[in-house]
């Protein structure tokens, strides 16, 4: 019996040095891995542009900031009304920075009488009368953008209503 | 109970060389090594209805579906070193073993993405050089839709071994 089990064992230790010099040791490392997922950047229209009544006198411009307030300029005389700076509301990621786009008409039109219209925007609704916005920051996951603009009123303008289109469009950084 | 004893003793005898006789052939061999020195990073994305995002070997970015990618400046492939342990000849190929399709995943609390299509360039190491290989490690990602926002990570663990 016990003569058996020593030649198991001189065996068994024989397979081990046969195949020991043949295996190699496997080196492993692990790679971090990450992604961020954002929240998509959305855009609503919460109030429209309004230059309200005025007549057109020998012609000018008429101004509205981004605050909304109303200023006219050469011939143009204001007439009571409630004037209206565009409103665009953005969110999305908080802290994410974003490029601002503004299309739309280049005019307002009244049936084929037209008033050309120049937008005017900022992101605080500050009252400004010039320029305009190119990129936002999202701090708390939102923002506002606000649009007045600048009409250029012709002398003898033809009455009526006109109206156009400002589209502001809003794209991650 | 003397027969018993007797056996313990024969069988520890082996059992001790067997571990030496392990040892010294882990001293003395021609190791392979593998070093990490690059994540795996797929950026930033908008998930909408979903889809997947590949980073290929060489760092370049791809979506399909409804996934919007974002600027990312620091999107790209994996990055890690296989070199031998010591300078010499030991000229084997190198067996690399990547991660099998979902075995990995990217999470965020509860939430997760998986891990499938793992790519790497070189896609065999036929010898290792005394300086090194460098091995870039690509992989598809995974984005439901609606995948909740937030920072994922996980580990893409590799193991290379001499052939």
């Amino acid at each position: 019996m016990i003569k058996h089990s020593r030649i198991t064992l001189v065996a068994a230790l024989a397979a081990l040095g046969l195949s020991l010099p043949a295996a190699s040791m496997a080196a492993s490392a692990t790679a971090s891995s990450s992604s961020t997922v954002v929240t998509p950047i959305t855009i609503t229209k919460s109030a429209d542009l309004a230059f309200g009544k005025f007549a057109a006198g020998t012609g000018g411009t008429v101004t509205v900031s981004t605050s909304g307030a109303r200023t006219v300029s050469g011939g143009v005389v204001q007439m009571t009304s409630t004037t209206t700076a565009a409103k665009f509301d953005v969110a999305g990621e908080t802290g994410a920075t974003y490029s601002i786009t503004m299309g739309g008409t280049a005019v307002l039109t009244s049936g084929s009488d037209t008033m050309a219209f120049t937008a005017v925007s900022d992101l605080s609704g500050a009252n400004a009368t010039s320029g305009t916005v190119s990129s936002g920051t999202l701090t708390a996951g939102a923002q506002s953008i606000y649009v007045g603009g600048v009409l250029t009123v012709g002398a003898s303008q033809a009455p009526g209503t006109y109206t156009g289109t400002v589209i502001a469009s809003v794209d991650y950084n | 109970m003397f027969a018993h004893r007797s056996y313990t003793r024969r069988a520890g005898a082996p059992a001790l060389a067997a571990a030496l006789l392990l040892a010294a052939q882990c001293a003395s061999a021609q190791q392979v090594v593998l070093t990490s020195s690059r994540s795996l990073d797929f950026g930033r994305f908008v998930a909408r209805t979903g889809g997947t995002i590949t980073v290929s070997p060489t760092g370049a970015r791809s979506s399909t579906g409804a996934v919007i990618l974002l600027n990312s400046p620091n999107a790209g492939a994996a990055v890690f070193n296989v070199r031998k342990s010591n300078s010499g000849a030991a000229n084997k190929a190198v067996v690399i073993t990547l991660p099998g399709n979902g075995a990995t995943r990217l999470s965020s609390g509860a939430n997760n993405m998986p891990l499938s299509a793992f790519v790497s360039s070189p896609a065999t190491i036929l010898m290792v050089p005394n300086g090194g290989v460098t091995l870039s490690l690509g992989a598809t990602l995974t984005v439901t839709a609606n995948q909740p926002r937030g920072t994922y990570s996980g580990s893409v663990p590799v193991i290379v071994n001499f052939q």
